[in-house]
């Protein structure tokens, strides 16, 4: 791959012009084809299309259900008639300040708004919607419920877009520019950390992510576009009044974005087109079935039994055709190289520890991460109870215990997902104990889940590279207009992650749905994620469950090695023969509290491990001493 | 005082309704984890049962109609969306729930048009004065009744052993399953008691104020707000939260402004989920932070 970036970037670069010379040219002929009744139709179509792509920014790359969308277009429309009518300011200033004004508010609310999640995000936002659409419709300087008017159109440059015609192209290129930003976002950085955030928000934090800061970016863009889409209504239609930005307006939104799909931009276009015809038949054909005042209710009706009917057929919309079927294709050529198996035959991993210890030693280097009186509870259960461990450069340091013993809460302490009620957590000497898992990584901590952790959607390839997050700088809006810096950093985290695959024996599966995979691949793909982050430290929870026999003597090694390399492993995990032959240290953890510190062969023959874990080694020693007493 | 009073009552009576559609929330999301958009809608679509009952029936008997069809609405929207969609994610049900909503208005609205409706009290005669506040009959009966349903539900959830069957499923679905109780037999129990509570005190409302298609928006809200403070979880306290929300509503319309009332209703809905997730209760909400 390393050696055809240029011409694939060339290639992609081409396909890019290729597609907007297509849209532009679309748009032109559209526009020239359509009388004046179908140019407006079609500008209004646009707005829908805007106020789509800005709710599948939220809720299809981000997973976030905000309803907010018709409050901030409101934003936009008013904001634009009152700065041009009242202060007589031009209208692209206008527009530009509404829009700014109403991405700082969307900033400012973001944070507590987005502690929220699900349905209550959801009816928070509705309600900040009924907020807007009272606020507005009860009061006199805005018109109240009777609106407002006397904005003129839209001129920039001198030029005057006055005709349907010249907003129906301003409109749908404003559209695809918005639309080929979108897409370039969902490919970039900043779009991979949003679908990870959507994915699993725990696994995005861990890979770094600063969650509700990109929470809060991805709201205040989604309010800029919507702002944007209100400012041009204002323009078009010259009036404005609160209905056209009530809440059913931000419900109508969400529909067409679902019935267009929410997983690609081009769902809202899909979907804002389909419900343009949907309304224009309906127009048609209703009246004779209710009679005229049925119109409305009979749309609405109408519009809202198809959603129903694509939801419960078709979850993932109408867009999402295409990629089922690529999908499927994909299948059909990988899937052969993807259940490539390891050599099965081989040394057991008792004898690779040999084999590997005869290698000249390894250096254990200082202390990186240490943990001392770590308590956490849970109401009235103590699950972790005065832990204290140190971990250093280049070892492997092993915590072992019986189901319950606090093992897992423990790695999430360390990694920062869960906040300890006391302790001390310290890396490399400085104080981690409170700070949030996106900043403890960035500290050089990466982690793998005890369950596969990884994003819904999201391919092999860009799931490791969401873990290589904190290697990148390029932001959401760089992400969405990408500069020659921010697509050199791409393709070379593209190139690490490929790297990351390669060295867990992946590569093959690139391109498949991470999610689709064995649990043993799964887990392997976190390690990748975890490894392409370049940590100095990397916490492992249960990465042998689900492997075979030969993957888990390929981890062993795998795992002998970056200590090797300097990096500090610590794992937790049920397989003891794995275990002793992994580790150099392993600490026992029984009801939360540490039992025993000290190398495999400490822990294996210490009394009160066996007897409270390894019971059976215990027997074994057992029969092996009657064995003697016999003989 | 009068004044005070006044107040207090109105609240009692509007609280009762917000309580009701409260309790419908609660009860489907304890069942299935997801939040119906549609509640306030079934409710409306109860109440023009009523009304259309009321035209042959009495009142009374029309109420039971209200309670009725909301509760049928309530049981064919399971069947027909959520059931289908169990498969899915919480974003795709509660998306069709919205849906539902849009049509359960729009048909309304087709049959009934966008006018109010109203249709006759269930015991004739002017307001009762109570300690210096006046409150209509129809209000004792929606009060009475309210509460009524509120312990007959309370009781068929402790006493019962179809209430302790569902409670059963909220708990743990799966366990549910391996002792033999049917999950989809219980989910429509509870959509159907979460209908005929909130459309039967619904329809209980409409002969002292009126009732048109496009109520159920507002209407879900607030009985949103009192589920909320009932921590999405206690039957008691959406009833308390219910009136909670109507005399913060009445005491705001009557002593600063009656058109910022639903306003500051709302925005004391923000505050609240974003500050005190777990309600009136002191269950910790994470799902919600």
């Amino acid at each position: 791959m390393s050696k055809v970036p240029p011409a694939l970037l060339r290639n992609r670069a081409g396909q890019g012009s290729l597609g907007i010379l297509v849209w532009v040219v679309l748009v032109v002929v559209f526009a020239l084809g359509f009388d004046d009744y179908y140019a407006g139709v079609g500008s209004s179509t646009a707005l829908l299309a805007m106020l789509g792509l800005s709710m599948v920014l939220v809720i299809g790359y981000a997973g976030q259900f905000s309803l907010a969308v018709a409050a901030f277009y409101g934003a936009g429309a008013y904001g634009s008639m009152l700065l041009t009518t009242k202060t007589g300011l031009w209208g692209l200033l206008a527009l530009v300040i509404a829009a700014v004004v109403s991405g700082a508010v969307a900033f400012a609310i973001a944070r507590p708004l987005f502690r929220l999640r699900g349905h209550f995000l959801a009816m928070a936002t509705l309600a900040i919607g009924e907020i807007f659409y009272l606020t507005v419709n009860n009061s006199t300087s805005l018109g109240a419920s009777s609106g407002l008017g006397g904005i003129q159109s839209l001129k920039v440059l001198g030029y005057t877009f006055a005709t349907t015609r010249s907003q129906f192209v301003l409109d749908w290129l404003v559209v695809g520019a918005l639309l080929w930003g979108a897409l370039q976002m969902r490919r970039g950085r900043g779009g991979r950390a949003l679908r990870a955030i959507r994915g699993h928000e725990a696994a995005a934090q861990a890979a770094g992510i600063n969650v509700p800061m990109a929470k809060s970016q991805v709201f205040t863009v989604a309010a800029v576009v919507s702002s944007l889409a209100g400012s041009l209504y204002a323009h078009q239609v010259m009036y404005v009044d609160p209905p056209t930005f009530g809440v059913d307006v931000s419900i109508q939104i969400l529909m067409l974005a679902v019935v267009g799909g929410m997983q690609t931009p081009w769902g809202a276009v899909v979907g804002a087109v389909v419900l343009e015809v949907l309304q224009l038949t309906t127009q048609k054909v209703l009246p004779g079935l209710f009679g005229d005042a049925g119109v409305g209710a009979g749309q609405q009706l109408i519009v809202g039994l198809i959603l129903v009917a694509i939801l419960v057929l078709r979850p993932n919309g109408l867009a999402d055709v295409g990629r089922l079927i690529r999908s499927l294709l994909d299948r059909r050529t990988t899937s052969a190289a993807a259940v490539r198996e390891i050599d099965a035959d081989g040394d057991d991993m008792t004898t690779l520890r040999r084999k590997e210890d005869a290698l000249p030693p390894k250096q254990i280097g200082e202390t990186v991460l240490a943990a001392s009186g770590l308590v956490k509870r849970f109401g009235g259960v103590t699950a972790v109870d005065d832990v204290t461990l140190e971990l250093h450069a280049g070892e492997v340091l092993a915590v072992i215990g019986p189901n319950g013993a606090g093992k897992s809460t423990l790695v999430n302490l360390l990694s920062g997902n869960l906040v300890p009620t006391s302790g001390r957590i310290g890396i490399s000497g400085a104080d981690v104990t409170r700070l949030q898992a996106h900043q403890v990584a960035r500290r050089g901590l990466a982690r793998t889940f005890q369950t596969p952790s990884l994003f819904e959607g999201m391919s092999t390839l860009e799931t490791v590279a969401v873990g290589a997050h904190l290697t990148g700088r390029v932001g959401l809006l760089r992400s969405s207009l990408p500069t020659l810096g921010a697509v050199r950093e791409e393709r070379r985290i593209e190139q690490e992650a490929r790297d990351a695959l390669a060295r867990l024996g992946l590569e093959e599966l690139a391109g498949l749905d991470a999610k689709s995979l064995s649990l043993g691949q799964q887990k392997r793909i976190e390690v990748a994620r975890a490894l392409v982050a370049n940590p100095t430290i990397l916490l492992l929870d249960e990465p042998c469950a689900g492997l075979n026999k030969a993957e888990k003597r390929e981890l062993m090694l795998f795992l002998r090695a970056i200590a090797r390399e300097g990096v500090a492993v610590l794992l937790i995990e049920h397989d003891m023969e794995f275990v002793m032959a992994v580790a150099d240290r392993v600490q026992v953890i029984n009801f939360g509290a540490t039992l025993r510190v000290g190398t495999p062969a400490e822990v294996q023959a210490d009394p009160a491990v066996i007897d409270a874990y390894l019971g059976v080694a215990h027997d074994d020693a057992n029969t092996e001493d009657e064995k003697k007493v016999d003989a | 005082m009068s004044s005070v009073m006044q107040v207090v009552l109105s609240a009692l009576a509007l609280g009762a309704l917000y309580g009701s559609v409260g309790v419908g929330f609660v009860i489907v999301y304890r069942m299935s984890g997801m939040v119906n958009f549609a509640q306030g809608n079934i409710a409306v679509a109860g109440g023009f049962g009523a009304v259309a009952a009321s035209k042959f029936l009495p009142p009374l008997l029309a109420v039971l109609a209200g309670a009725l069809v909301a509760a049928a609405v309530s049981v064919l929207m399971y069947f027909l969306t959520i059931r289908p969609l169990r498969g899915q994610g919480l974003l795709t049900q509660t998306i069709v729930t919205l849906a539902v909503g849009t049509v359960i208005q729009s048909v309304l609205q087709l049959v009934f048009g966008t006018a109010p409706h109203q249709f006759d009290p269930i015991t004739a005669g002017h307001s009762i004065n109570v300690l210096g506040g006046h409150i209509p009959i129809e209000s004792i009966w929606l009060i009475g009744l309210s509460v009524v349903a509120y312990l007959a539900l309370a009781y068929f959830f402790d006493r019962t052993m179809i209430g302790k069957a569902l409670t059963a499923c909220a708990v743990n679905r799966y366990a549910a399953g391996v002792v033999g109780i049917s999950f989809g037999a219980m989910a429509a129990v509870a959509f159907a008691l979460a209908g005929a509570m909130a459309g039967g005190i619904e329809s209980v409302q409409v002969p002292t104020s009126f009732i048109s298609a496009g109520d159920g928006l507002v209407l879900g809200l607030n009985g949103f707000i009192a589920a909320t403070l009932g921590g999405f979880n206690k039957l008691g306290a959406t009833m308390t939260g219910g009136f909670l929300v109507a005399l913060v509503a009445q005491a705001f319309s009557r002593y600063v402004s009656a058109g910022q009332a639903t306003t500051v209703v709302f925005i004391a809905l923000v505050l609240l989920l974003v500050l005190r997730p777990e309600g009136l209760t002191r269950k910790v909400a994470a799902d919600r932070v």
